[in-house]
């Protein structure tokens, strides 16, 4: 067997454990779907019932920051698919270089973000209590900005460990780790943070565009 | 798992072109939002839109395409859940008799600083409610 990598006996043969290791993130992102498609569903629930206040609270939305973090999010996503590339022929520099520039668009992605969260903060737009706007004094401007901040704060948080991951995983392709016959944690490290951009498609017209 | 390169013709060619789609539906959906004046219809073209998206993510950046057995239903099976969750809440605001949230018939009481800044005559929610007695 010529088999370069970390192999554990309970496993037939290598590509049962990458099988594996697979299997366990689908679960792991289906878990995902489960929490965020609940916060989903809140936002269609209360979209229904204070529709206009959410639809002028979204236009008071900076679109255009929105779809700068999304552009800055895809490209992202299309270097980490460029490392599931090169690492499934063995080349690692390649894949520790498509791995970085990733996250630094994250990071990228993530300092927009906390731009916007200041805006929001010094014009009073928080949640529930803390809201201290006098744009809009529907009762359910509160909501919006509850989920608002929960939704994307949760995907703010997923960007963050999605960086340091892929960071991880980058140094250790610089130092050779992975191969053509092993390269599992840059797949699945790849679909955790395609899953997060999938989010983000979501996030992106809810709280940018729906006006 | 395909790991031979030679399995994988073209593949950054392939990684583009996803890329230019997804960049290409997201602007739709950044034109929409910036530029449309369609009423009700906005929300549900932005969601398609955003499907579409998640399709095409999910199939080629996932690779959902290579997977077998259960690692292949996995997500499509969450998604369906959280369709049917999503299916059922909006059956119950639109059958249900009375309202309780928001603005329910037991309001919170807020603190007073709060009850003067925001309006204590909000819009009621714009829920097609029925009132128990109203039906023949």
């Amino acid at each position: 067997m010529s088999f370069k990598g970390p192999w554990a006996e309970h496993f037939a043969s290598p590509a049962a454990q990458a099988h594996a290791a697979q299997l366990g993130m689908w679960i792991f992102i289906g878990s995902e779907v489960l929490l965020f498609g609940a916060l989903f569903v809140s936002y269609g629930y209360y979209r229904i019932a204070w529709g206009d206040t959410f639809a002028a609270a979204v236009a008071g939305e900076n679109i255009w920051l929105g779809g700068a973090m999304t552009a800055v999010l895809l490209t992202a996503s299309l270097f980490v698919a460029q490392a599931q590339h090169f690492a499934r022929q063995g080349r690692n520099h390649l894949v520790g270089v498509f791995l970085l520039l990733a996250a630094l668009f994250g990071i990228g992605f993530l300092l927009i973000h906390l731009f916007e969260y200041a805006g929001h903060a010094r014009r009073g737009e928080l949640p529930g209590l803390w809201y201290t706007s006098q744009d809009i004094t529907s009762r359910g401007i509160a909501i919006f900005y509850s989920l608002y901040f929960v939704m994307t704060g949760l995907h703010v948080l997923h960007v963050i460990i999605g960086v340091v991951l892929l960071t991880v995983i980058a140094i250790r392709a610089f130092s050779g780790r992975y191969s053509k016959e092993y390269h599992i944690p840059v797949e699945v490290s790849g679909m955790y943070w395609h899953f997060v951009d999938t989010v983000w498609m979501f996030l992106f017209p809810l709280f940018y565009c729906a006006r | 798992m395909k790991t031979d390169p030679e399995e994988q013709p073209g593949s950054t060619l392939r990684n583009l072109l996803v890329w230019l789609t997804l960049m290409t539906l997201a602007s739709a959906n950044f034109l929409l939002g910036l530029l449309a004046d369609i009423g009700d219809a906005l929300l549900p073209a932005l969601i398609g839109v955003a499907i579409v998206e998640m399709v095409v993510g999910l199939v080629f950046f996932m690779r959902l395409d290579e997977q077998r057995g259960t690692r292949r239903v996995i997500f499509p099976l969450g998604l369906g859940f959280v369709m049917l969750l999503g299916l059922l809440s909006y059956l119950d605001i639109i059958t249900r008799w009375e309202p309780t949230r928001p603005d329910g018939p037991t309001q919170p009481k807020l603190p007073p600083e709060i009850d003067q800044r925001l309006s204590p005559d909000s819009p009621p929610p714009p829920i097609p409610m029925r009132v128990k007695g109203s039906l023949p």
